[in-house]
């Protein structure tokens, strides 16, 4: 080997230095150059990834990005989305104040970027930080799995140097999967893209959330320590050490501090027996956070035993509390604040109806120029039909259809059409509807921002506005208004059930047509009947948490149809559905049941395939018919169920064992309702057949 | 601190390499030296610092030993003081790698019950010992002069960062010239190509070939070893996946090694040519962990008599270095075996090549295709099968592996499916490993006329190792990472 070292090196001793660094700079461009292009192509491909919309994916980014300042935010994981009370912070302190903490399991680098691009001078910004943030270095699989999706705007509110570093730090399998979903269901323009935001708004305004009761412990919780939960068994316990992240994280936030942010720095609320027991991380990594936090200029508020609780006051897991602890905690944050001198007179910013306006106006700023199809003339466009309905776009203020109608959300929506060019000069357009009083309301509308008229509506009443000096074959933006209901309310706010949406106009059917041409808009008078479906629509008992799963999906909206198997359209794990018994025929965006009963084959995914657990949540998306909501009991291959619970979002979860990887099970839905009913008895159309449930979606969740 | 550390590639590498080469301009040699000792010392340190003084132990205690032996090469004093060289060096490794082996087999068979030292074995121990051990006896043989190397050569030669932790096993015959040689800066430059090209293909092997394999094989492994039997398709997966990690680790980390060492001008020896390649198992031991093969047949086969006492002496002679270099790998009795099965293996293909010499066939055995086919099948099987000693944590496991293997399939044996991804990283693995150029034929293309080849081949070099760098770079974005395999031993 030294041989060939020294005559090599006598060889080369004889090249002219310039001749050699001219050919060697070649093999240096090369190497520097493919690493430069596949490193470059790498982050591109990341960044084409990661979906683009005006409007932030959840309502904390909401709170976050818009709610004016100065403000108390609170920024951890789901340990304070529970703890915190935010409206209690806020009315206490005289300011604002907001919840963003959402998930222990995302970087905390990546929280103090969105807190560098979005926290003003002014701002006080408090930390009861997860145990996990301070020693976790690798990113979690599900923050890179939802990093395009439901976390995309913890990406986009990167600089671009932050977002190539961000990039190059993902996994190729994840890319090459995100890929394959992005192909197999590209993202398609959402209606009025701020409607889960408007459910969080009216029902966790300023983004804190707990239960009143326990749900009991996750999987998971109960057969071990609050402190393995908390931190991992023993062995592990005893070498915690701070990660890498957290020296630099206390310096960026150095920075913040220094341009008018004040930092706080507080312990992550625990309930339950035997937290904290273990002296390797009560006296051992404690030691290390505090003494890192305090080198760094900040402090704590309170002590870790300050933050602890008891059993009694555990939700599901031992880092969320019940409702009763976070109101102890949050008066214990109070009191910490207050010390240190914050807290003005005055009451704070009304962030709900913030809420409400704003994100009418972000939908109404994102809208796109639009070319859609001409209205038919003399053709009812019913909210049932999906293929008429498309001629209309509901571009802000809307929430989703729902059998036979479109709720607007607030006082305030718009929606679009296009009138054909060749239409008669008695012709109207015919807006037809129903109120949530069941009692006319006085309804204003605008056409491309001219007030057009203003009269009552109602079930009987319908709006009906000349169509001859309206612009022809583009499209025109219709905005409603029904300045009396400022203040809407939900179902749930008016005890009639637990649906916590606000509503006010029920929109059945447009129609342009000529046969009431002479009518003029005129206040008219209407009938005092209520509506059939002047009622909830949906409940809601509670609104989860913004987590975020990972889940095989089957859509009932493309695919082959008559009990054939549902393709997987989004995930490359496919869910396979066959409808057995008790179902209507295939529509467009699902099926309805019959009757009370009703069964459906479903094809496991293969274990092979990143579905390891055989604990699952099954969740159903679909309507009840005339919201007629009922209790939903499930048998899968012969086992009961837990019935189904009602989420915030209108789905039915519940909660089964399989260990039929690969295989078929058979789920037997059962509805609790005793009667049922066509859209025809009702005389809601000619359709005859009894519906009870639209099935829309199922999805499997490992749990 | 590993190779493939970031903190080691975006923070140490770029400062020593800035201070070496700043040395250099002093044009006093040992400031260079002194730089690159500093930076072994930090590097070994950042592992356990703890050990550190174990190294700087060693090495003062061997140098010393050796000052003395050259003082008198060859005789009666030399020899003694060369026994009690090798006995301390064997004493440090036998305490700290053997000790609990040792307590818990006599424990085993006596139950006297003596307490497990519990000893943590420091890291490259049985690297730098080995050296060590070579550099005292080629004093003693008179193949030194008698102040032939500083203390600070000494000391690099012993630490040198990029072969301290797990090789190449460096001859100070190949070092210590190095450290003298004035080389030219064009030469230095094309050395310096070299290292970052060799560098760049080992960070791919290492990240994107063994490490995707490795979950597969951790996987077979883990079950045999936890009593649970698997299918023959499953243990000739398992035993197949290791087969290829572990070259692709080791061999990854070796030229790693040659061309960190390349970086600062300093050639260390090959490890590795291709031995899935090889047609017989004397081929295989001249391929694989060539060095410690060296080693081995120049400090143990040569001196226990090698060839030179008869056939018979000969095959004890290749048994037993075959199952010492098994029990430097670790103190189990798996390594043993490992050891012993390679021994019979050599001893096997000793015998056949003496019949077949014997009956004037020796020609045909060698130069026939379907010999040479069937020849090269069966020597890679059983390297293979050896593996699984190898891998398996406990003999109990290993044999049940080599069983199912065999056909001999327990009734509820698992049968665990590599998936696609593992099996597309074998099947490249599988192609690399038996068809393509290895690492030290594309080193050798810098080596002959570099400079007057035409600019595709420096263009092609580049780009390959631009490509390499980059998917290394981005297997290691994996969520999960396995460490270097020879750091055990």
């Amino acid at each position: 080997m030294t041989h060939i070292s020294e005559s090599n090196n006598d060889a080369q001793m004889a090249t002219p230095p310039k001749s050699a660094a001219k050919q060697l700079s070649k093999f240096m461009a090369c190497l520097v150059g493919t690493t430069a292009i596949c490193l470059s192509a790498y982050a591109l491909s990341v960044n084409s990834l990661v979906q683009s919309a005006k409007m932030p994916a959840t309502y904390k980014w909401f709170l976050l990005k818009e709610v004016p300042g100065p403000r108390i935010i609170f920024e951890s994981g789901s340990n304070s989305h529970h703890a915190i009370d935010t409206d209690a912070v806020g009315a206490a302190l005289g300011m604002s104040a907001i919840n963003i903490a959402d998930n222990g399991g995302y970087p905390i680098e990546d929280k103090i970027t969105r807190l560098e691009t979005y926290a003003r001078a002014g701002d006080i910004v408090v930390l009861p930080l997860e145990w996990t943030f301070y020693h976790r270095e690798k990113l979690t699989d599900n923050y890179v799995e939802t990093l395009f999706t439901d976390n995309r705007d913890y990406y986009q509110s990167m600089p671009a140097v932050k977002r190539a570093q961000r990039a190059l730090s993902l996994p190729p399998e994840k890319i090459i999967k995100a890929f394959s979903k992005k192909k197999s269901r590209p993202v398609q323009d959402v209606e009025s893209p701020a409607k889960d935001l408007f459910v969080a708004a009216l029902t966790q305004s300023t983004g804190h959330q707990s239960r009143k009761v326990s749900i009991g412990p996750e999987l998971g919780v109960a057969e071990q320590s609050c402190d393995d939960y908390i931190l991992g068994k023993t062995a592990q316990r005893k070498n915690l050490k701070l990660s890498a992240n957290i020296k630099p994280a206390l310096a960026r936030l150095k920075k913040l501090k220094n341009k008018g942010i004040g930092i706080h720095f507080a312990w992550p609320v625990l309930a339950g027996d035997g937290c904290m027991s273990d002296p390797a991380y009560v006296t051992g990594f404690r030691a290390q956070i505090e003494q890192a936090v305090n080198l760094a200029g900040f402090e704590f508020l309170g002590t870790p035993g300050q933050s602890l609780y008891g059993q009694n006051l555990q939700d599901n897991t031992p880092y969320h509390v019940v409702t009763k602890g976070t109101d102890i905690h949050t008066q214990k944050m109070i009191g910490f604040l207050q010390a240190q001198g914050y807290g003005e007179t005055g009451s704070p910013l009304d962030i709900k109806t913030f809420a409400r306006h704003r994100l009418l106006e972000m939908e109404l700023a994102s809208i796109k120029p639009l070319n859609q199809p001409a209205l038919p003339i003399g053709k009812p466009i019913a909210m049932d039909n999906p293929e008429m309905r498309e001629l209309v776009e509901f571009s802000a203020g809307w929430w989703d259809f729902e059998p036979y109608g479109r709720w607007m959300r607030d006082n305030r929506a718009m929606f679009r059409v296009t009138l054909p060019k060749d239409i008669s000069p008695k012709s109207v357009l015919k807006i037809q509807g129903s109120t949530k009083s069941g009692q006319p309301e006085k309804v204003s509308l605008s056409i491309n921002g001219k007030v057009i008229s203003s009269g009552m509506f109602g079930e009987s009443a319908p709006l009906l506005v000349p169509a001859a000096d309206l612009p022809r074959g583009e499209a025109l933006s219709i905005f409603l208004s029904l300045p009396e209901a400022d203040l809407p309310q939900s179902p749930l706010e008016l005890g009639e059930n637990q649906d916590a949406r606000s509503m006010t106009l029920h929109l059945h059917s447009l129609e342009l047509t000529t046969s009431e041409a002479e009518a003029e808009i005129e206040q008219v008078e209407v009938s005092n009947d209520a509506a059939p479906n002047a009622t909830a629509i949906k409940t809601v008992p509670y609104v989860s948490d913004n987590l975020v799963f990972d889940y095989t999906q089957a859509f009932l909206d493309e695919g082959p149809l008559n009990c054939g198997p549902a393709d997987m359209k989004r995930n490359s794990i496919p869910l396979k559905i066959s409808f057995s018994e008790g179902w209507w025929e295939q529509e467009n965006y699902g099926r309805w049941m019959k009757d009370q009963r009703a069964t459906l084959d479903i094809t496991m995914p293969d274990n092979g395939e990143g579905m390891p657990e055989n604990r699952y949540s099954i969740r159903l998306e679909g309507d009840f018919f005339m919201n007629r909501v009922q209790s939903v009991s499930a048998v899968i291959d012969g086992k009961k169920l837990n019935p189904f619970t009602l989420m915030a979002d209108g789905s039915l979860i519940s909660i089964f064992e399989s260990s039929q990887m690969g295989n078929s099970i058979t789920l037997e839905l059962e509805l609790s309702g005793k009667t049922t009913q066509s859209p025809k008895t009702l005389g809601l159309s000619q359709d005859d057949r009894t519906l009870t449930y639209f099935l829309k979606s199922a999805q499997l969740i490992p749990a | 601190m590993l190779f493939t550390d970031p903190v080691f590639l975006t923070k140490f590498l770029p400062l020593v390499l800035l201070g070496f080469y700043a040395a250099l301009f002093s044009k006093t040699r040992w400031h260079s030296q002194v730089v690159l000792i500093g930076a072994s010392l930090i590097f070994y340190s950042w592992f356990k610092s703890e050990y550190l003084i174990l190294l700087l132990g060693s090495m003062v205690g061997n140098y010393v030993l050796a000052k003395q032996i050259l003082a008198q090469p060859g005789t009666a004093k030399s020899k003694r003081i060369l026994v009690l060289g090798i006995v301390a060096n064997l004493l440090l490794l036998g305490i700290y790698k053997y000790l609990g082996f040792l307590t818990l087999n006599i424990n085993a068979l006596f139950d006297i019950g003596l307490p497990d030292p519990a000893l943590l074995l420091p890291l490259a121990i049985s690297f730098f010992t080995f050296q060590q051990i070579s550099y005292l006896c080629d004093s003693h043989a008179g193949k030194m002069e008698a102040c032939a190397h500083t203390p600070l050569e000494y000391a690099l030669f012993v630490t040198f960062f990029p072969q301290l932790i797990a090789g190449p096993i460096v001859h100070h015959a190949e070092m210590m010239p190095q450290f003298r040689n004035t080389i030219a800066p064009s030469a230095r430059a094309i050395m310096f190509c070299e290292g970052l090209c060799l560098f760049a293909l080992g960070l791919f092997k290492k990240l994107a070939i063994a490490d995707s394999i490795a979950p597969y094989a951790n996987l077979v492994f883990t079950s045999v070893d936890s009593g649970a039997a698997v299918t023959s398709m499953t243990a000739w997966g398992g035993a197949l996946a290791y087969t290829f990690q572990i070259y692709f680790d080791f061999s990854g980390y070796s030229d790693m090694a040659i061309g960190l060492g390349l970086l600062f001008a300093i050639r260390l020896p090959w490890n590795f040519n291709s031995p899935y390649k090889s047609e017989n198992m004397s081929d295989f031991w001249r391929r694989w962990h060539m060095t410690l093969s060296r080693w081995l047949r120049d400090y143990l086969y040569i001196p226990l008599g090698g060839n030179r006492h008869g056939k018979l002496r000969q095959y004890i002679n290749n048994f037993a270095t075959m199952v010492l270099g098994g029990l430097w790998h670790g103190a189990h009795w798996n390594f043993i075996i490992w050891g012993a099965l390679h021994g019979v293996y050599l001893i096997a293909n000793q015998f056949v090549r003496a019949i077949a010499k014997m009956f004037g066939v020796l020609d045909v055995v060698e130069t026939a295709k379907s010999i040479r086919f069937t020849s090269w099948a069966i020597t890679f099987l059983a390297a293979v099968v050896a593996w699984v000693f190898f891998r398996a944590t406990t003999t109990s496991g290993a044999f049940s592996m080599v069983q199912s293997m065999f056909g001999f399939t327990a009734e509820n044996a698992l049968n665990m499916k590599a998936n696609v991804q593992t099996t597309l990283w074998m099947a490249l693995a599988a192609f690399a490993a038996f068809l393509l150029p290895n690492t030290k034929d594309i080193s050798e293309l810098f080596q002959k006329d570099l400079l007057k080849r035409p600019s595709a081949a420096l263009y092609g070099l580049g780009t390959v190792s631009g490509l390499a760098a980059a998917l290394a770079f981005f297997a290691s974005l994996s969520l999960t990472q396995s460490p270097f395999l020879y750091f055990n031993f």
